[in-house]
């Protein structure tokens, strides 16, 4: 069912550290990726990227906090657990707030990171799959014509009032032309029902 | 015009006047006094003694012819004048006696055979005689006679008893003087038939051949002594009274005292003599109680002084000597009993001596008055002379020779002073600094202008009411140890003390004070300069307080970053072990499985890695330090304040630190922690200069609002920054010296302030060090 093999992207600026972590991950068949920076990191960063990222809270230039704030505004779905060698109440706090899996402080057990490693990889893939099923939508609704379109923003606009007598008189259109539109976008748009239509379309509105 | 405090001339006449006569009548009246008291005692000593003399003479007088008359009758029984065996003509004899000697109450033979004759007075006046004829010893009883008859030898009745049980022969005073065969004084006691206290005399009567053929004796009552001795004083003066050997009493003046214990009826039957201590007389218990058995052994007297009561008595204690029984006389009486006429004369005499020491004061007043008027007239022309007022110069005409000519240097001194004044007075008053004028050896305030008055807001009689020293509060008058040795070494003195004014607030004042000399080179006065340096010294204070703060934080910051430090570079090996380790225990499980031991290990060394962490993890805990004072306050007032700080250090290295700013910046914080933020930036930025080997640089200190922020901005033109990135690492350090925690404790400030810290270059070469905090309405996590 994965359409890719999910990855674990590590960054810590320790290189002893930072190798140990990754050859214990490796052996237990996980996939590692290193890097010492969050800088180096952004560079090869795949989009599309599928798994989690552990992350060293107090890297040199950007840290931590500062590169997940930056995944968060471009909507990559990589879910972040962060490790740190003098973790602080308050920046845990932060980090947590931001939507980090876990803050675990240097040194812990591994079985502990394996834990969330887990729970960040199910997170991931539901992030991509509601990521894919975005892009089908939209590739849908791209498919629309002009009338089919507006018909569709006014049933999402005014889902209580959705006669066709209602919509015909809105868009200054005969009813019987509201039936076969409507008729067409629910086609193309692949559903059956009209609470269907927009529940499937909540879900773009929402993500923009 | 000479400064020291002197006594006015009247008063030092008045004194030694009147001080002298009062010496000279006090001494006399003291002398007067003593020598009196010793005279009055003797006086008294000398009073008692003769009254004792005179009891002794009279005891004598008493007892003698009771002697006389029994030794009388033992010699004419010797001579066979009166023959003892024949009854009628004993009893004729006998009775005669008793007649002659008022104080016998009885006489009697006593034979060797039993026979026994005895006349005695009875209570009704009579005379009785009884006779007991010889009868054998031992026997039970025996008949005897009694006649009873009048003065004049006439039988008034007779009486017969069948069983008299009287046998003389066993009685003391006949078995004493048979063995002594000699003549013997019984102890006092108190007669069976009356009641009174009596004394027995005895003497044995001895034939030719040395046989003792019976023995006479002779009863006296002795509490006609007692009557006797009522008669010397009034009771309230004084008293006397008879002692014998045992401390009893014998005869008192009051005879009732004596019968206080025959009233006791348990005591009547065998009555006894009252001891002294005994005695309703308390003088006489104090003066008399600790009687001892032999006090006195020859004629002696003692004198006793008794504090007794508000009176003084004294007492005598004599022996009576003569003529037997051991008895002593004792003889008190109250002082005023015989000197109180002669004390009573003194005290008038010493109070005559008041009268006349007073009116001799109040001449002596007079007297002094009358010497000092001329001079007064002399001081005060003198005075107005000083003044400027010329009308009164025949008052310097001295009365007294000593003056003369006086008054006339006085007149050239005072015209040349006058000028110097007038100039120095208006340099006094005019000056816009506190002046004044002070006695060289007490430093009391001659004269002080109105800036010191304001200044101390003292009026002008306060202040020369004051010396320098009154001024200073108590606990820092040390500045002014120095104050006259500094004058008199090295002319002047400067020094700031702290002075306490009217409302009890203090005020910092630096004296500046300069010795001024007369024409002979002597100290004349001192003139001191007062300034008011309050606001100086309260500036240097909260500066010092600002720097003791700064000092303590700085530790703990530095522990707490230290700690924080080492504990993020130990965590990261730490980590690594654990990790290893694990990495280890996997490849073991998959290649050898039964390795027990080597999988025991790894997990052993894993646990010791994770324990480690657990224990900096603790560490860190106990040195994370708190937020501490947070509070509103001028973020302007307080870079004002730390360049005040931090100025000395600047200008030892020729830099100088400049503020720009312009109003009120308030945030909200610890004001101590930003302190020490500031002080790190301006000591970097004197180091970045030092560096640079470039002196007379300047550091300038921006404070502004910018964007709803505080900024402070640090700029120098020193070496600047290679290599910014790292620049607020811990242990991040360009300088050859430093441990790299400053700006790293710095960030950490900023930090719980919610602020922001960084680091710009400055144009023209050099570092701005920057950092921004939110205004005062911010609030802390």
């Amino acid at each position: 069912m994965n359409s890719t093999e999910p990855q674990i992207f590590l960054i810590d600026d320790d290189d002893d550290v930072r190798t140990a972590l990754s050859r214990t991950l490796k052996k237990r068949g996980k996939t590692v990726i290193e890097y010492e920076s969050a800088e180096s990191f952004l560079e090869e960063l795949d989009r599309e990227a599928c798994g989690c990222l552990i992350l060293d809270y107090g890297l040199p230039k950007m840290d931590g906090l500062q590169l997940q704030a930056k995944l968060l505004a471009e909507d990559i779905a990589l879910p972040i657990i962060f490790i740190t060698g003098h973790g602080g109440v308050a920046e845990s706090v932060k980090a947590m707030r931001a939507g980090a899996i876990d803050f675990l402080e240097k040194p812990f057990r591994l079985n502990n990171l394996l834990d969330k490693i887990e729970i960040a990889f199910n997170i991931s893939h539901s992030l991509h799959r509601e990521k894919e099923k975005r892009a089908d939508i939209r590739g849908k609704i791209g498919s629309l014509t002009g009338r089919e379109k507006e018909l569709l923003d006014y049933i999402l606009a005014n889902p209580a009032r959705v006669t066709s007598k209602e919509i015909a008189q809105a868009l200054d259109i005969s009813p019987r032309t509201v039936d076969i539109h409507r008729g067409r976008v629910m086609q193309k748009m692949n559903v059956k029902t009209l609470l269907e239509l927009v529940q499937i379309s909540d879900l773009i509105i929402k993500s923009s | 015009m000479h400064n020291k405090k002197r006594y006015s001339l009247k008063f030092i006449l008045a004194i030694s006047l009147i001080g002298l006569q009062f010496l000279a009548v006090s001494t006399i009246i003291s002398f007067t006094f003593f020598s009196s008291e010793r005279a009055l005692l003797r006086q008294s000593s000398t009073l008692l003694d003769r009254t004792g003399e005179n009891i002794l003479g009279q005891v004598e007088s008493f007892l003698a012819p009771a002697q006389m008359a029994l030794q009388l009758t033992k010699k004419f029984s010797e001579t066979q004048l009166i023959n003892v065996f024949d009854d009628e003509e004993l009893e004729k004899h006998l009775f005669q006696q008793i007649l002659t000697s008022p104080q016998i109450s009885g006489l009697y033979f006593a034979h060797n055979n039993g026979r026994f004759v005895y006349v005695m007075r009875t209570e009704d006046d009579l005379f009785r005689t009884k006779i007991i004829d010889p009868f054998e010893k031992g026997s039970r009883s025996h008949p005897a006679r009694y006649v009873f008859r009048n003065d004049r030898f006439a039988v008034v009745s007779n009486e017969y008893q069948e069983t008299d049980t009287y046998e003389a022969r066993t009685r003391p005073w006949f078995q004493a003087a048979s063995e002594t065969r000699a003549a013997i004084w019984s102890d006092p006691y108190i007669f069976f038939s009356n009641q009174e206290r009596g004394i027995t005399y005895a003497v044995p009567l001895i034939a030719a051949n040395g046989d003792v053929i019976g023995v006479f004796g002779v009863d006296i009552s002795i509490d006609e002594i007692s009557n006797f001795l009522s008669d010397l004083f009034p009771p309230s003066t004084g008293s006397t009274l008879i002692l014998d050997n045992n401390g009893e009493v014998l005869a008192h003046p009051q005879l009732q005292l004596l019968d206080q214990l025959v009233d006791n009826d348990s005591l009547r039957s065998n009555p006894s003599l009252i001891s002294v201590d005994q005695l309703n007389d308390p003088v006489a218990q104090a003066a008399f109680g600790d009687f001892d058995a032999n006090p006195l052994t020859s004629k002696q007297q003692s004198l006793t002084e008794l504090p007794f009561t508000s009176k003084r008595y004294v007492s005598l204690t004599l022996p009576v000597l003569d003529p037997g029984p051991k008895w002593y006389i004792g003889v008190y009486a109250s002082e005023d009993s015989f000197i109180g006429e002669i004390k009573a004369e003194r005290t008038r005499w010493i109070w005559m001596a008041v009268f006349v020491a007073a009116v001799t004061a109040l001449l002596g007043l007079r007297l002094a008055d009358w010497i000092n008027k001329p001079l007064q007239r002399f001081a005060s022309g003198t005075q107005k002379i000083s003044e400027g007022d010329f009308s009164h110069l025949e008052d310097l005409q001295s009365p007294y020779a000593e003056l003369e000519g006086t008054g006339k240097t006085f007149m050239k001194e005072i015209r040349g002073r006058q000028k110097f004044e007038a100039a120095y007075g208006r340099t006094f008053e005019l000056t816009s600094r506190g002046m004044a004028q002070i006695d060289s050896n007490t430093g009391k305030f001659l004269r002080g202008n109105q800036q010191l008055l304001d200044l101390l807001q003292l009026n002008s009689e306060t202040l020369k009411s004051l010396s320098l020293f009154d001024l200073v509060t108590a606990n820092s008058s040390r500045p002014l140890n120095d104050f006259r040795r500094s004058l008199e070494e090295e002319s002047e003195f400067i020094s700031d003390i702290q002075v306490t004014l009217q409302n009890n607030s203090h005020a910092w004042l630096r004296v500046n004070a300069i010795l001024i000399l007369d024409e002979a080179g002597k100290p004349d006065h001192v003139l001191a300069i007062f300034d008011d340096v309050s606001e100086q010294k309260e500036a240097a204070q909260v500066t010092a307080q600002l720097r003791r703060d700064l000092s303590h934080l700085s530790r703990v910051n530095t522990m707490g970053e230290m700690a924080s430090a080492l504990a993020h570079e130990l965590n990261q090996p730490l980590s690594a072990i654990a990790h290893n380790v694990d990495a280890v225990q996997f490849s073991l499980k998959e290649s050898s499985p039964e390795n027990e031991e080597a999988l025991e290990i790894c997990s052993d060394i894993e646990r010791q890695a994770l324990r480690a962490g657990s224990i900096i993890h603790a560490l860190r805990n106990v040195v994370r330090k708190d937020k501490g004072n947070m509070r509103e306050f001028d973020l302007v007032d307080l870079c004002h304040q730390t360049v005040d700080l931090m100025d000395v250090e600047a200008r030892s290295h020729k830099c100088n630190i400049k503020i720009h700013t312009n109003d009120e910046v308030y945030v909200f914080g610890n004001r101590t922690q930003i302190a020490q933020v500031i002080v790190n930036l301006l000591r970097n930025a004197i180091d970045a200069i030092l560096e640079k080997k470039n002196t007379n640089e300047d550091i300038c200190l921006f404070v502004c609002v910018q964007d709803n922020q505080a900024k402070v901005v640090v700029e120098d033109h020193g070496v600047g920054v290679a290599s910014p990135e790292t620049l607020f690492q811990k242990f991040s350090t360009f300088k050859s010296d430093g441990m790299g925690l400053g700006l790293s404790i710095s960030r950490s400030i900023i930090d719980a302030h919610e602020g922001e810290i960084w680091y710009e270059p400055a144009q023209g070469g050099g570092s701005r060090f920057c950092f921004s905090l939110p205004l005062k309405n911010f609030k802390v996590l």
